[in-house]
């Protein structure tokens, strides 16, 4: 569990009960506060506090969604509410992929796989086999090693042949 | 001209010059120096725009270009089909970047015109941290080729489909292929591949008069009607108790719920929905027609509030042949067991797709639907869902069943996970048959109600199987529930003839 777990849920607690007395600018500051957390959040890359804000605006916004009656100002926020939702899942969506040091530290998959192509160009299962790692293994460090831009792909008819990237 | 829609004009030609397409994919396999070099070439025409790259391909006849530039395209899409963020010193098109974004969540398509179908990315969500295409390399059967697998980021979903007919001497059908992105506020992360989501499976229909079977005659032949009794209480109990065992998709078997239990159920999910962990419900549910016409067999999903968003007719009648009414104790009026016995349903003409932000990409196979060619072949050959669910109304679910055998296939074919969810009801009646025919070796105890498929994750592996059982005398507390961690599962059995010599060196 996220350390900020309990604060993060005060606020939006906060939030709730703003919009459910009609306290509009209280309402503003709790969600102003939410929005900066979550670009601090999205910024470090603090996954699990990311995590727990898309949990924890998930809930709010679903429990304003089922209240009754809702007026135009709590609808308003409701959007809000939305909006920061839709960012907090996109920024979970992206993930960074790891520096190049940290891929080719030695004894990970993505080092053996970066060892293989140092012989020249392969395709996937050449290199399951070049490297004796399983076709999993190699299948997930391939994308985060095209991310990084230490390899590049190209198609040859329904194979894809990666290569070390150079220059 | 966007990218896309560039890409669905080189499509149509890959995909109806097919040997010639098959042809050149084996020769460009063979030598990736060459493959290489026409890649480089269509890159670098992509990245001074589509209309450039269009230019080069001239007027299609040259076959090499198509292909290439068809390719190029797919690869400019490839770091939206990825979960990682691609590192690129700049991206040569970030206008139709953007543009193609706007697509895909306004129109759900990157294509401009939906009488093209829909081009969307190839990988689910569960495959954006690694694309199992590139660990399957393309078999050695030239019968198998697919201009699909030319392409790893893209796919295009057809606009209909054909279909068998439904009954011998009628002609093929035609059904339209939608695929539907449902935008709604999400918590869950299922590209993480540390995801690791609850399955619950409410059987409801626990006992043989739970499910009672209408039989009739219409035009010469018999039909059979199940009609599920209200489950309100029960449905709504096994929502609250799924809910506390941490359940993310919740599964009710084929025809089990009628009106009045849909409503507890959507009332049940209501309740749990803003602190509870239940983000979708499929529920299979008998509608009445209201014209009067036949009643329609369906697969409702619904969200954590319990609304409506989406729903899938069942495509294939499951007429019954006569060791199918012994097995299930269907008789007559008069007590003389049916020989044959036609459902009596008004089958779909739609198959959707759902992409789901909590869950992944989904395609509903009710029943019979599992076992037909098609929509079946076409999931398989896409590689492209995440899930495929099949609820069900047959006897107790076993890992040698054809459930099983056709789940496997389907999760080994489209390396998509597969759950069967069923009723209990059927089983009583096998049970019954048994006992009549002093087959008491084969009576159900522990009735299968769930089975869950992972494929496997490589040529060399086994899927992993996990089958949810409830015992047929005490079903308390009417539900299973199974977080996906197939590690812990056991390995489905390879359905292919054993290679003597393999199992002679195994012993």
């Amino acid at each position: 569990m996220s350390a900020l777990e309990p604060a993060l849920r005060s606020l939006t607690d906060a939030l709730l009960e703003a919009v459910g007395r009609q306290d509009w600018a209280v309402a503003d500051a709790e969600l102003e506060t939410l929005a900066q957390e979550t670009v601090a959040a999205m910024v470090a890359n603090r996954t699990e506090d990311l995590a727990t804000l898309a949990r924890l605006v998930a809930r709010c916004h679903t429990a304003l969604s089922l209240t009754e009656g809702l007026g135009s100002e709590a609808m308003h926020r409701l959007g809000q509410l939305r909006a920061l939702a839709l960012t907090i899942a996109a920024a979970r969506g992206r993930t960074p992929p790891r520096s190049a040091d940290a891929l080719r530290a030695p004894g990970t998959p993505a080092a053996a796989v970066l060892s293989a192509l140092g012989s020249g160009p392969q395709t996937c299962p050449a290199l399951v086999e070049a490297t004796g790692l399983s076709a999993e293994e190699v299948g997930s460090a391939l994308p985060e090693l095209r991310a990084t831009g230490l390899v590049r792909s190209w198609p040859a008819g329904r194979l894809t042949v990666n290569a070390l990237r150079t220059g | 001209m966007h990218p896309a829609d560039l890409f669905m004009a080189l499509w149509r030609p890959l995909e109806e010059r097919r040997d010639e397409v098959r042809a050149l994919a084996r020769g460009l396999e063979a030598d990736h120096a060459r493959a290489g070099r026409l890649a480089m070439d269509a890159a670098a025409q992509l990245q001074r725009g589509a209309a450039v790259l269009e230019r080069w391909v001239g007027d299609g006849m040259d076959l090499d270009r198509v292909l290439a530039a068809a390719q190029a395209i797919d690869g400019w899409f490839s770091p939206m089909a990825s979960r990682f963020d691609v590192q690129a010193a700049d991206d040569p098109l970030p206008a139709e970047r953007l543009e193609a974004r706007r697509r895909l969540t306004r129109d759900g398509r990157f294509n401009a015109d939906p009488a093209d179908g829909h081009l969307i990315l190839r990988p689910g969500l569960l495959a954006r941290a690694m694309n199992i295409r590139e660990t399957a390399p393309p078999g050695a059967d030239p019968d198998a080729f697919d201009p699909v697998d030319l392409f790893s980021a893209l796919l295009v979903v057809p606009p209909g489909l054909t279909m068998e007919a439904e009954r011998d001497g009628d002609p093929d059908r035609r059904i339209a292929v939608r695929y539907r992105r449902i935008a709604a506020v999400s918590d869950q992360d299922p590209a993480d591949p540390a995801w690791t989501p609850v399955i619950g499976v409410v059987p409801l229909a626990e006992a043989e008069d739970d499910l009672a079977i209408r039989q009739f005659r219409r035009d010469g032949e018999d039909w059979y009607d199940p009609t599920p009794r209200d489950f309100s209480r029960r449905a709504a109990d096994a929502i609250a108790g799924l809910a506390e065992q941490g359940a993310t998709f919740v599964l009710f078997p084929e025809v089990s719920v009628g009106t009045g239990t849909l409503d507890a159920i959507r009332g049940a999910l209501r309740a749990q929905a803003v602190d509870g962990p239940i983000r979708y419900a499929l529920v299979g549910v008998k509608e009445e027609a209201e014209d009067g016409g036949r009643p329609h067999n369906r697969a409702l999903l619904l969200d954590r509030c319990g609304t409506v968003i989406g729903s899938q007719t069942k495509l294939h009648c499951w007429d019954l042949d006569s060791n199918q009414c012994r097995s299930y104790d269907l008789r007559d009026r008069n007590g003389r067991l049916l020989d044959c016995a036609r459902e009596d349903i008004e089958t779909g003409d739609c198959f959707t797709l759902f992409e789901l932000p909590d869950l992944g990409r989904l395609a509903i196979a009710i029943c019979e639907d599992l076992g037909r060619s098609e929509p079946s072949a076409w999931i398989a050959s896409g590689m492209m869902v995440d899930w495929l669910v099949t609820p069900v109304m047959d006897s107790g679910l076993t890992t040698e069943r054809w459930q099983a055998k056709e789940g496997g296939a389907s999760s080994r074919a489209g390396y998509c996970r597969v759950i069967v969810a069923n009723s209990m009801a059927l089983s009583h009646r096998f049970n019954r048959y048994c006992r009549a025919n002093g087959e008491e070796d084969k009576l159900i105890g522990d009735c299968g109600v769930a089975l869950l498929f992972q494929p496997r994750a490589s040529q060399a592996g086994a899927p992993r199987i996990a089958c949810l059982t409830l015992p047929l005398a005490d079903p308390s507390p009417g539900y299973v529930c199974s977080r996906w961690t197939p590690a812990r599962w056991p390995a489905l059995p390879n359905p292919e003839p054993a290679d003597p010599e393999q199992e002679e060196s195994s012993e």
